[in-house]
């Protein structure tokens, strides 16, 4: 009863983790122009995230170390280096764009500017970082992160044209009064906010804080190919129910207010009121999650203590980078840049470093050293492989897309 | 490396010097790229009212809580107000003026909607919102008219 308990609750966290502000934020945009034609860059960012998040918490498992920390051992002090500065880039931009994204969502409750609310979450998110346990941190802000399955009873109750829906979904066509270039730029984002580094850096990491043996291999299977193709469907519905909403009256998104309004608009306050919930659980979650990672990936990288199930003054230098992080976040939002923008950038910048971060994590786990019986076998390798590709392609196009299209317009 | 020659010095600070002037001036785009952008800014503009109505028909229904439609209201003036401001900036092409007067004048009243419900928002006067809506609908209308006139080249009507 306790297995079927935690195998429950891993599933529901990895659901309710899943949507973050990029996810929001993306297929909100990509619902009220291109409805659900890009439904099959979720399908595959989704299928690449389980593939990769299942060779990453397979290693942390059996080795006990996380992924990154045998990166620098396997790969070299060069290669390890060059990871540590993509991905860490990536996620410190997501971190900045997660600390905005909950200022943004408090905002619509408190009717204060978001760069008020900004060094109080700042704030909230070192204390959590610095004081709350793991698994109480991951569990509470997943299980509320739930509350954006209100969108898919939102998309339900504004009872759109399923088969319109449906027809996009399976041709690979952009709708008519779209061009190309935005239809394929967003493509890459969408494949990029599914894929974000940060959620096999967390993962990999998380695995070793809660002390996974190769006895949790089949828990830690659940979660991702339960847990994360559901949290996918949470981002489809959020598409579906701004494609429904939106799409007719040629809306385009761009602030968060507007994610939350097809809500409104099917379930009245009480379904915007939960909205609300869910976009501050997912935020201020992932948040947390990307302050961790970018600690996890410096402490690794330099083989200092790091984690959270380790006494602060044992892992100080770890605790001082999170500081730092966290002290950088909010100066750089209190510029006043827009976090929607930084979103923006975050997923398409995530899409660009993809390589960095994965291609490390297919060769530690098909190691045999490393992973004796559990390394990779056929399959996780052939998937691996044929991701790979798909993420270089992904990667090498997100930047020269991001330009020629100015960001989608 | 060293520069020998007074025609290298001169290329040289023609080079540098080039960007610098240009910048200096304001860029006139040919009238195909104008048109484009006084499309992209009437969409923008348009979506916010469209985004303004849509919040306030759920207000008139009870369907939406008071500090987020106020945030939404806001946020689409600013978005709207950006937009205009920026085509508004832009030297128009000489073949543009007439339609550049037009959109600008389209879009400023447009803006100038928007922050008349933001007012309303505010003050919470809910008696105004359904001539809001109405007044909303027409503007947008009136800018999906707009943009479709500025698929046409610029000549006699």
């Amino acid at each position: 009863m306790k297995k079927v308990f935690a195998v429950a609750l891993g599933i529901l966290t990895a659901i309710g983790g899943f949507v973050d502000i990029g996810d929001l934020v993306t297929n909100a945009q990509v619902g009220a122009r291109f409805g659900w034609s890009l439904s099959w860059a979720v399908v595959l960012g989704v299928v690449g995230i389980c593939v990769f998040a299942e060779m990453s918490g397979r290693v942390a498992a059996v080795s006990g170390r996380a992924t990154f920390d045998l990166v620098r051992e396997r790969l070299g002090p060069r290669v390890g280096m060059l990871n540590l500065l993509g991905s860490m880039g990536v996620t410190l931009l997501t971190f900045i764009a997660e600390i905005g994204g909950v200022a943004l969502s408090l905002q619509l409750v408190a009717s204060v500017h978001h760069l008020l609310i900004v060094p109080f979450v700042a704030l909230a998110v070192w204390l959590i970082l610095w004081r709350a346990r793991f698994s109480l941190m991951e569990n509470v802000l997943g299980l509320l992160g739930l509350a954006l399955i209100v969108f898919a009873v939102a998309l339900w109750q504004l009872g759109p044209d399923w088969s319109h829906l449906t027809d996009q979904m399976l041709t690979l066509d952009k709708p008519a009064d779209e061009s190309w270039k935005p239809w394929i730029y967003y493509a890459v984002a969408l494949f990029g906010a599914a894929m974000t580094p940060y959620e096999v850096f967390f993962f990999s990491s998380g695995g070793v804080e809660e002390r996974w043996t190769a006895k949790d291999l089949r828990t830690m299977r659940f979660n991702v190919f339960i847990g994360f193709p559901l949290g996918g469907l949470l981002s489809l519905a959020i598409a579906g129910a701004s494609a429904t909403v939106f799409g007719p009256l040629d809306i385009t998104v761009d602030t968060l207010g507007q994610v939350g309004l097809p809500v409104a608009v099917a379930l009245g306050k009480i379904g915007l009121a939960v909205a609300i919930i869910g976009f501050v659980a997912a935020t201020l979650g992932a948040a947390c999650e990307t302050g961790l990672s970018v600690g996890y990936s410096v402490a690794q990288y330099f083989g200092w203590q790091w984690g959270k199930y380790v006494r602060p003054d044992v892992a100080a230098r770890f605790h001082l980078t999170l500081a730092l992080v966290t002290v950088l976040a909010t100066g750089v939002l209190l510029t006043s840049v827009d976090p929607i923008l930084v979103t923006e950038m975050s997923v398409v910048f995530s899409a660009a470093a993809l390589p960095l971060t994965y291609f490390p994590i297919l060769v530690v786990a098909n190691d045999p050293d490393y992973m004796g019986e559990h390394a990779n076998g056929r399959l996780a390798n052939a998937l691996g492989s044929v991701y790979l590709v798909v993420i270089v392609v992904a990667a090498v196009a997100a930047i020269p897309l991001l330009i020629w299209t100015r960001m989608g317009a | 490396m060293t520069i020998r020659s007074g025609l290298s010095r001169r290329s040289v600070l023609l080079a540098l010097l080039t960007p610098a002037v240009a910048a200096c001036s304001p860029s006139t785009p040919d009238d195909g790229s104008w048109r484009l952008h006084a499309r992209r800014a009437t969409a923008d503009v348009a979506s916010s009212v469209q985004t303004a109505r849509l919040s306030l028909e759920q207000a008139i229904d009870d369907r939406i809580i008071d500090n987020y439609l106020q945030t939404v209201v806001v946020d689409a003036e600013a978005s709207a107000g950006s937009s205009a401001e920026k085509l508004a900036s832009q030297q128009p092409p000489r073949e543009e003026r007439k339609r550049y007067d037009t959109v600008t004048s389209g879009l400023d009243e447009a803006t100038g909607l928007l922050a008349d419900v933001r007012i309303a928002v505010v003050d919470g006067r809910t008696e105004a919102y359904p001539r809001l809506v109405d007044e909303l609908g027409t503007t947008a209308d009136d800018l999906d008219a707009l943009e479709k006139e500025l698929l046409r080249k610029p000549g006699p009507s």
